[in-house]
Order: C-alpha cells, then sequence, then structure tokens
C-alpha cells in the first residue's frame, strides 16, 4: 500500500502556509470536531495508547509526558514547542514550520485541550527569522478567525499562542536550557528534578513537545490508534518526517512510516548516492548518534533497531557520506560543535569538549600520536555522564563510535600527519583552518 | 529611548509573558535593539536592566552567552555562514574565502566600510541546501564561491533570500519557493548605520 503523507501534506503549495490554503486540504477540522467532542482525558488517552514517541530525538512516550503533569495544581499549565531545532543534520521542523504552520498550530489547540493549558509558547531558533515570520502570520490568522484565542469554535476553551526567539544556542534546545530562554535568561540547562511537567516555565507545570511530535496529534485524533498503528512495528509506530542530507542524489524531506530500512529511505526518496561513488557511512539522526558504516545501511530506522548497530534514531536527521569523506575531519567538525556549543556550566564539558576538539585536530591536521586516539577515548568516557544535561553524553558518542569503526582511518592520518584521501571535497586541506581555537 | 517603534515593539513582545514576569522578554527586546542599532550598546544594557529591575552584568551575561548578540558593531548585513558537516562537505570553507576575498578582508572579518561582517553560524537546519548563509533576516542557499557577489548585490538591494543555481555554466539567483510575509517585528532594520 502506498503511504500517504499527513505531515508534508501540502508542503509543496505555496499557498500552505496561509489559512484558506490549508483549509482547503481540510485543515483545522480535526480540532473543531474534537474540541467539541473529545473530553481532555480521551486525547490523552488516545495519545498514551497510540504509543505515539517523541519526535525531538529522545524519542520518550509523548502521552505518557502529559500524565506526568500533577493533579489539582492551582498554578497554570503551559505548553512549550520545542522549535530550537539545531541538531546538525536536522532540518525537518524548519521545513515543517516554514510550509504547515497551521498543523503545528491546530496540533497546539488539541494539545492545550488534552493538558489543559491556556498558553503555549512556541521557542524558534534565532536562526529561523522565516519561520518566525510565517508562524507569526499564521497565528494572527488562526486568531482573526476565531481558532485562537479565547472560546475557540464557540467553546469555552482559551488557547493563545505566542512566539519567542532563541539567539544561537544549541544548548537551548535541551528542554530545560530552553526553559531558562525563555524566562530571558542564559540557556542554562536546569538540574532534574523537578522535572519541567511539575515545575517548568515560571516554575509552574510545563509540558514540552517538538514540533513535529506536536504535529503528529492531529493525524492520530483524526485517524485513530488503528490507523496510527498500522504504520511501523511494536513500540516504533506512526509517521516520520525524514531530512536528508550529504552525498545523496536529491538531498531533501521525505516522509514514510518510522521503521525503512536506511538502504531502502535513501534509495527510493533521496536518489541514493550520488552518481559515480559509493557509500561509506552514515549518522541517522543528528551528529549525536553513532556513525553506521555502509554495510549497516539494512538497519530499520526506529528508536530500537538502531541500537543494535550502536547508533540512534536522534531526529531522523540523515547525513550521508561517500568514500571522499574524511572520517576523522568529520569527527573534528562535530567535536568543535560541542566544544562550542558547551554552555559552559559543567566542567568536564566545558574544559572535556576543548580538550578533545584540539586532540582531535592534531590527528587530523598533523602532530598526533598514537597515544592521541586513545586518549581522546578516555577523555570522551570521562566527561559522559558526568554532567547536567546530554551534550557531554552527545559529544562522547560519535567520538567512541568513530574511532571504533573507522580506527585505521584515525591510525593513518597520526602515521603520515595528514589524510590519506586525495579526492573530493572533503579531503583535510584544513579548509576550516580560520576557525578560532576554540575555548 | 531609540523611537516609539522600538518602544512599542518592547511593550508588544513584554505583552506575550505574565506581568510579574516581563523580563521573559529580555531576549526579544535585544533583538529589537539590535534592529535599530546592529549591536547591543552599554547604553541599551543599563536601560534594560532598570526596565526589567535586575543588574546590567545580568542582561550583559545575556548577550554574551548568545552568538548573535554583540557587544560591538559586527558590520551592517552580518553573513553568517553555516560551518557544519554537510555544509563544509560541500564547500563552506571555499565560499567563507571567497566572500572575505570579495570584501577585501580576512574571512570572519569586516570589510573597511562596515559594510558586511562574516562569521560562522552552528547548523542552520538547511542541510539539503548546503553550503548555506544567513544574512540578516533572509537564507541564501546552495552557494558556490564564485556566486558570492551576486549574494553582496543582492543584500545591497534590499535582500530577501535566494538560492543559487547554475545556467548556462553561470551562476544565477533564484527566490526561495515560498515567500516570506512581512515582518514580524515593527521596528526597521537599521543596522545602526
Amino acid at each position: 500500500m502506498a503511504y500517504e503523507n499527513v505531515l508534508i501534506k501540502g508542503c509543496d503549495d505555496p499557498a500552505n502556509v496561509t489559512l484558506d490554503g490549508y483549509m482547503k486540504r481540510g485543515g483545522w477540522e480535526v480540532a473543531r470536531k474534537a474540541l467539541k467532542s473529545r473530553t481532555p482525558e480521551e486525547i490523552v488517552t488516545l495519545v498514551k495508547d497510540s504509543g505515539l514517541r517523541g519526535r525531538g530525538g529522545a524519542g520518550f512516550p509523548t502521552g505518557l509526558k502529559w500524565t506526568f503533569l500533577p493533579k489539582g495544581s492551582t498554578k497554570p499549565t503551559y505548553l512549550a514547542i520545542n522549535a530550537d531545532e539545531s541538531e546538525p543534520g536536522t532540518f525537518k521542523d524548519r521545513y515543517l514550520l516554514e510550509r504547515n504552520p497551521h498543523l503545528l498550530l491546530e496540533g497546539v489547540v488539541l494539545t492545550c485541550h488534552a493538558i489543559g493549558a491556556k498558553h503555549a509558547y512556541i521557542y524558534l531558533r534565532g536562526e529561523f527569522p522565516r519561520a518566525t515570520k510565517i508562524l507569526q502570520a499564521a497565528i494572527n490568522q488562526a486568531s482573526a478567525k476565531g481558532f485562537l484565542g479565547k472560546k475557540i469554535f464557540g467553546t469555552d476553551l482559551t488557547v493563545d499562542v505566542s512566539l519567542a526567539r532563541g539567539a544561537g544556542a544549541y544548548i537551548c534546545g535541551e528542554e530545560t536550557g530552553m526553559l531558562e530562554s525563555l524566562e530571558g535568561k542564559r540557556g542554562y540547562p536546569r538540574n532534574k528534578p523537578p522535572f519541567p511537567a511539575v515545575e517548568g516555565l515560571f516554575a509552574c507545570p510545563t509540558i514540552i513537545n517538538n514540533v513535529e511530535t506536536v504535529m503528529t496529534v492531529v493525524p492520530i485524533v483524526e485517524r485513530g490508534i488503528d490507523w496510527f498503528k498500522s504504520l511501523g512495528s511494536e513500540k516504533n509506530w506512526g509517521p516520520k518526517v525524514w531530512c536528508v542530507s550529504g552525498h545523496v542524489e536529491r538531498p531533501g524531506i521525505a516522509e514514510t512510516a518510522l521503521g525503512i530500512p536506511l538502504d531502502e529511505l535513501l534509495n527510493e526518496h533521496f536518489g541514493g548516492v550520488r552518481r559515480g561513488h559509493r557509500y561509506k557511512a552514515a549518522i541517522p539522526g543528528g551528529c549525536s548518534c553513532g556513525i553506521m558504516t555502509s554495510d549497516e545501511f539494512g538497519a530499520k530506522m526506529d528508536f530500537d533497531a538502531l541500537r543494535a548497530v550502536g547508533s540512534s534514531l536522534g531526529t531522523g536527521g540523515v547525513m550521508v557520506f561517500d568514500e571522499t569523506t574524511c572520517i576523522p575531519e568529520a569527527l573534528l567538525n562535530f567535536t568543535e560543535f560541542y566544544a562550542e556549543e558547551s554552555c559552559g556550566q559543567c566542567t568536564p564539558c566545558r574544559q572535556g569538549t576543548g580538550w578533545a576538539a584540539r586532540i582531535l585536530r592534531r590527528i587530523v591536521h598533523g602532530g598526533g600520536t598514537m597515544r592521541d586516539l586513545d586518549e581522546v577515548v578516555r577523555l570522551a568516557n570521562g566527561f559522559d555522564g558526568k554532567t547536567i544535561c546530554a551534550l557531554a553524553d552527545a559529544a562522547a558518542i560519535p567520538i567512541r563510535t568513530y574511532l571504533k569503526k573507522f580506527p585505521q582511518e584515525f591510525a593513518e592520518h597520526v602515521e603520515r600527519g595528514r589524510c590519506s584521501l586525495d579526492v573530493g571535497l572533503a579531503a583535510c586541506a584544513g579548509n576550516l583552518h580560520f576557525i578560532s581555537g576554540g575555548h | 529611548m531609540y523611537g516609539k517603534d522600538f518602544e512599542d515593539e518592547l511593550e508588544r513582545v513584554e505583552s506575550r509573558f505574565p506581568p510579574e514576569r516581563k523580563r521573559a522578554a529580555l531576549l526579544l527586546a535585544l533583538h529589537a535593539v539590535q534592529r535599530v542599532k546592529g549591536f547591543v550598546p552599554d547604553e541599551a544594557v543599563h536601560w534594560l536592566a532598570q526596565r526589567y529591575d535586575t543588574s546590567p552584568a545580568d542582561v550583559q551575561g545575556v548577550v554574551s552567552f548568545y552568538t548573535m548578540f554583540h557587544d560591538r558593531h559586527p558590520g551592517r548585513h552580518v553573513i553568517w555562514l553555516c560551518r557544519t558537516f554537510s555544509c563544509q562537505l560541500l564547500g563552506a570553507g571555499a565560499v567563507m574565502e571567497a566572500f572575505a576575498g570579495a570584501l577585501s578582508c580576512e574571512p570572519l572579518g569586516q570589510d573597511a566600510k562596515g559594510e558586511f561582517g562574516l562569521r560562522w553560524m552552528e547548523c542552520l537546519a538547511a542541510c539539503d541546501k548546503a553550503p548555506c548563509a544567513l544574512v540578516d533576516d533572509d537564507m541564501y542557499e546552495t552557494l558556490t564561491p564564485d556566486s558570492v557577489s551576486l549574494v553582496l548585490d543582492h543584500v545591497r538591494k534590499g535582500g530577501g533570500g535566494g538560492r543559487i543555481v547554475v545556467e548556462g555554466g553561470k551562476p544565477k539567483l533564484v527566490p526561495l519557493d515560498v515567500p516570506a510575509p512581512a515582518g514580524d517585528s515593527a521596528v526597521p532594520r537599521l543596522g545602526g548605520r
């Protein structure tokens, strides 16, 4: 049976960003009906029983998270949408925000109804001014029509939606870093507990969900659990938006059921490896996932199956590397990213990611020793799991998996003092040599 | 401070938060300051600290935490070129060098007139359109070293973003396929000049 898009439906039509364009496709009808016919408890149960897992990277069950809200709280409950998509290789949320903003707002209304929130904040990356404009225009249109604000669709439900903007900090994609930033502060992640569901934004109960997750609530309410579980496999149900970049013929966006094998996804939806080349490796869901070698591409793209090959689904942001790619340079690029984006709160991360980047820089650009190869892994093991948030853990994963799966390439760099690849754009000419020295 | 548009904008963004939590609007206020001045001058730090009943050090701490806030003028238009791996794979380094060449400045530098500043940005979430850059509010995609002067001219004429395509062996700038609506800010982007 051919897969029918539900999340990127209409995204190729520029008119879809307008209220009229969206409503022509039946948009806003799910919320209109559900607000009148379904209780909040029914929607929470529906989403819980569907087994929907968060699409922001961690894969935590969404409905279960909603049930963590304290009962009988006298404080307001907030919904905070994490639109701070900044995991390298991930661009699905930006695509969805810029092309299907009303689906997000419809999902926000349904979610607010379910969790009893009257106010939702959408926290967008500072680097998304375009998505911010498009979403604000969508909010204005939906408010003017009575789909947002007070007495939505003539019911007693109030949902105000406000935008907030970051200003360039990966750490604000971490949910408690995002809350701090939403409160107008430095985006330092908080210690947990208390978890945001108990004490989140302004110390009030707060549910934080990713853009794609909240969008997925709409087709679940519309089509039900049987439809949802007709896609994917046990504990990994539902639709998924993939964003693929790097060395494929047609980089971009596609939607399928969860659990499609990586090679099928790449070959059928993205034109396969770029012409005249062959696959070498890929990361399946942003740079915080373990690397997969090309002989692991038969693995199913879901939260559980990828663990078997030492990786994880993450965001579904796939980066594909062909044989011209220098793996040590890839690792250096990502490690410099973590060093730059470490918020500095915890010493193991602040110092460790910077040291790791410096060691990798000498491995890649000459001056490294064989001892450095062990040292950088020892360092990664030293900062992994020792910090407030998961940034350090995320930085440790590529270091361990790249060195484990491509040890020869690192050793060659040390022995020759340079890259043995002399083809392609990625040859280690140090083309980013003017990056500052990190921390 | 900075005129009626600016103060209206501040009240508008502050109204998104509970009255006793007005300070939550600080990042949005700093974005508004930068639209006017191009960076966050000390006078704005002190003024906002007073407005939100906090210390200038607290406000300055927020300015220094976020990459997109500047404590000195970075150039009228900041070219944020993505340096993360999909863009690097497809030649971001060479594009940075080409911008620097076209502006007669160092990579990550600023031209002599202060018109453009060059910066690296971490993943701009347009990896399928690598290499890409954010300039003011606009995305420029699938950049090549020989297309940088097209981008500079486009920005000088008001910008709006675009994608580089090659036609007949020559680079051409075409508009993005989803047009952006008018700005969400009431403050005109003056950039301090």
